[in-house]
């Protein structure tokens, strides 16, 4: 009660009426999965359609209202226009309402598959409280990891101080704050100039280095954050799932979304490809599945078709790989070079790809590829490179040292572990870059 | 990625907390014996903290403080000599400038304000209060290595540009990108084609009136400048305008203006930014004529 009561105090801080939204969307889910598993046997299909089809109304009107009216453009123009221009984007309204459709499939699936995946309590007001610390937990609210409801519920007990992992919360969240603080926000001063038109005047070097620490701020970031949900969580006695598993080791696309933002990949394969079909119904139609998927899913990023053409070159790129396995029989495929050839490959197709994250327009993004095939001849920025550099060492060592450690080359003994943390937290508190929002915060 | 199962005992967060404390003590005498002077700034946003914490934490009270925009920060405080103090911020206000002068209770003889189009940006709140957090201020008063200058990646920084980095002589060599140059001139051509929004000037031109009675309200006198740009841009419709109204809003006869060369062809790299050796030049002409004016200040005061 006293974590439901500091979450909503959390989350209205930000604007106290949007506390009303967040109440109402937890409180239709809260009553649709009460009435799937507790109503008539008969209307669970009913209800469970309502529950999913209210969250997906709620994220639409208020995420993508501004997106419908720029691209219906004169159409909507006047009072309508006006109005939907003027739809506020509430903080982590697509990580909440993703939480209670989860929550409403689990529920349904429960009774389908005649196995528990979550227990609904039969006390409506307690079922009531479950659903609203699942979806409002304040470390995961506003930007994140999405929790599954038959992950989260279950641990929904009473808690004791003897439950904390001090170990694993000062690691989670010393490493977040690391990521953030010393290497995404250092690292956002010189990724600035990826802005329009600052790039155009730029040097090709300093353009492919931009690039580089922009892939490397955004997993900084947003994998910083995450760790300190984790670990914030877990001093609570709650363990979230990890949502960044070193993913720019990857050397497969399908291999680097099972490894970046998880929780995500796992909800859109869970809840979305497998509802679509999955892998079920023939190749053909498995190679559209994965494309609509991560289509979708680069929209719930934000109301801008950039986003979902970000998707789509994820989706293409991994259905691609599909057609590939199926079709060509390569006989060096474990060959270590083609392996680091390949981790190279989907480093750089992500890397790019990131580019439709930082420029707003895709006609930017045009120029931006141009003026990096163009600059040959501009001086580069010396500064910007080093400095790049320097910040993106970090986590090109974090990569480095799993890479090490999962083949059993090299794990660090105990001292030399609390060496790096003493060093992590020693740059925290004089090398951090100036404080910027977390980067997944406007989703 | 830390594992949950690892064991729940506080020593490993008490030895690396430990550790942090004995770097931090470490790097706390290494800077202070080997780098007093701090490092170099590793962007331009730092290179604006830490020149306002040199301005704010300096034992010397600088006699003359120049305040601008980009424009003005160019005007490298080696081309004028002691005594002078460039608090121009990249990117940044004239505003903001004018705002550290005032709350840092320090009391230069002059300060030059840069007055162009530039006077519409307003002052930067977030990078005023950040420097003025009420601990963090002590703490950097009291413990020099908090200051930005002396963060591990500006002290790497300096030693790296003084192994790698363009010399004084370098970069004054350095040629304009004549493509780059042209393409920017072009860009702010087309922007000079059209006159501010004259509400907003009008609302601009009074905050930096009053930002100014501010400084006079602390007895510290005020020379208005305006740092060459391309002929091409002087010449333009928006810059006359602005030139006029500014003129207007703040005639000669009640307020000090300096280094005013409209007529004289300096070179820029876009269009708007001296290129050094006109830095250097426009530098030494400013400094002559403030000189001229702080001998008239002291003959009214006599």
């Amino acid at each position: 009660m006293v974590l439901l009561l500091a979450s909503f105090v959390f989350y209205s801080a930000h604007n106290p009426l949007l506390l009303l939204l967040l109440l109402a969307s937890l409180t239709i889910t809260a009553v649709t999965s009460y009435k799937v598993v507790h109503g008539r046997p008969d209307h669970r299909k009913f209800w469970a359609t309502i529950g999913v089809a209210i969250n997906i109304v709620v994220l639409c009107f208020f995420k993508y209202s501004s997106l419908a009216y720029r691209t219906m453009g004169s159409a909507l123009d006047g009072g309508v226009g006006a109005f939907l221009i003027s739809i506020p984007l509430p903080i982590g309204i697509s990580f909440y309402t993703f939480e209670g459709i989860s929550l409403m499939v689990d529920v349904f699936r429960t009774g389908e598959y005649g196995k528990l995946k979550v227990a609904v309590d039969r006390n409506f007001f307690r079922h009531w409280l479950n659903t609203a610390l699942f979806v409002s937990f304040f470390p995961h609210l506003v930007s994140g990891p999405i929790l599954k409801a038959h992950d989260f519920l279950p641990q929904i007990r009473q808690k004791y101080f003897s439950y904390i992992h001090w170990e694993y919360a000062f690691k989670a969240i010393v490493l977040g704050y690391f990521l953030k603080m010393v290497v995404a926000d250092n690292l956002n001063q010189q990724t600035f100039w990826i802005a329009y038109p600052h790039f155009q005047y730029l040097g090709q070097i300093t353009l492919t280095a931009l690039l580089f620490g922009y892939s490397i701020q955004i997993f900084s970031d947003f994998a910083g954050y995450s760790l300190i949900a984790l670990g914030v969580a877990s001093l609570f006695g709650y363990r979230l799932q990890v949502n960044f598993d070193f993913p720019y080791i990857s050397s497969s696309f399908s291999e680097f979304w099972r490894r970046w933002h998880i929780s995500l990949s796992t909800w859109l394969k869970e809840y979305l490809y497998i509802s679509l079909g999955g892998n079920r119904k023939g190749k053909v139609n498995t190679y559209i599945n994965l494309i609509i998927t991560m289509g979708l899913g680069g929209l719930w990023h934000g109301a801008a078709w950039s986003y979902a053409v970000w998707g789509l070159w994820h989706g293409m790129a991994l259905a691609a790989e599909r057609l590939i396995r199926d079709y060509v029989r390569i006989p060096w495929a474990e060959h270590p070079l083609y392996v680091v050839a390949k981790t190279i490959f989907v480093f750089v197709f992500v890397t790019f790809g990131w580019l439709l994250f930082k420029l707003p327009e895709f006609s930017q993004t045009v120029d931006f590829l141009r003026a990096m095939a163009a600059n040959t001849m501009v001086t580069n920025a010396k500064r910007i490179i080093i400095s790049i550099i320097l910040f993106s060492l970090p986590s090109i060592l974090y990569h480095f040292y799993y890479l090490l450690r999962s083949r059993g080359i090299y794990t660090m003994g105990r001292a030399v572990e609390i060496i790096v943390y003493g060093v992590m937290l020693f740059l925290i508190i004089v090398n951090s870059g100036e404080s910027n929002a977390f980067i997944y915060f406007q989703f | 990625m830390p594992s949950f199962t690892s064991n729940s005992k506080m020593g490993f967060v008490l030895l690396a907390t430990l550790a942090a404390v004995t770097f931090i003590a470490v790097y706390a005498a290494v800077i202070g014996i080997y780098f007093p002077l701090g490092g170099d700034a590793t962007n331009h946003w730092q290179g604006n903290v830490v020149n306002a914490q040199d301005y704010l934490f300096s034992k010397d009270e600088p006699e003359i403080v120049i305040v601008g925009s980009s424009r003005s920060y160019l005007l490298n405080k080696e081309y004028f000599g002691e005594g002078y103090f460039n608090l121009a911020m990249v990117g940044g206000s004239t505003l903001t400038g004018i705002e550290i002068i005032v709350r840092s209770k320090r009391h230069p003889k002059i300060v030059l304000v840069e007055v162009n189009d530039k006077i519409m940006r307003p002052a930067d709140n977030k990078f005023i209060d950040r420097l003025f957090t009420p601990v963090m201020y002590q703490l950097s008063t009291k413990l020099p290595f908090l200051q930005e200058k002396n963060q591990p990646a500006c002290i790497f920084s300096k030693i790296i540009k003084s192994h790698f980095g363009f010399s004084r002589k370098e970069r004054i060599a350095d040629r304009v990108n004549t493509k780059v140059y042209e393409s920017n001139l072009k860009m702010h051509l087309n922007d000079a084609a059209v006159l501010p929004d004259q509400l907003k000037f009008d609302q601009s031109l009074n905050t930096l009136g009053y930002a100014i009675d501010k400084l006079a309200l602390h007895g510290i006198p005020v020379v208005l400048f305006s740092p060459p740009i391309a002929m091409e841009l002087e010449r333009s419709r928006k810059y006359s305008y602005i030139r006029t109204r500014l003129h207007k809003r703040f005639p000669k006869g009640k307020y000090l203006w300096a280094g005013e060369v409209t007529d004289q062809e300096f070179q820029t790299n876009d269009g708007i930014h001296l290129v050094e050796t006109s830095a250097v030049l426009y530098s030494h002409i400013l400094q002559y004529e403030v000189k001229k004016l702080q001998k008239g200040m002291g003959k009214t005061m006599n």
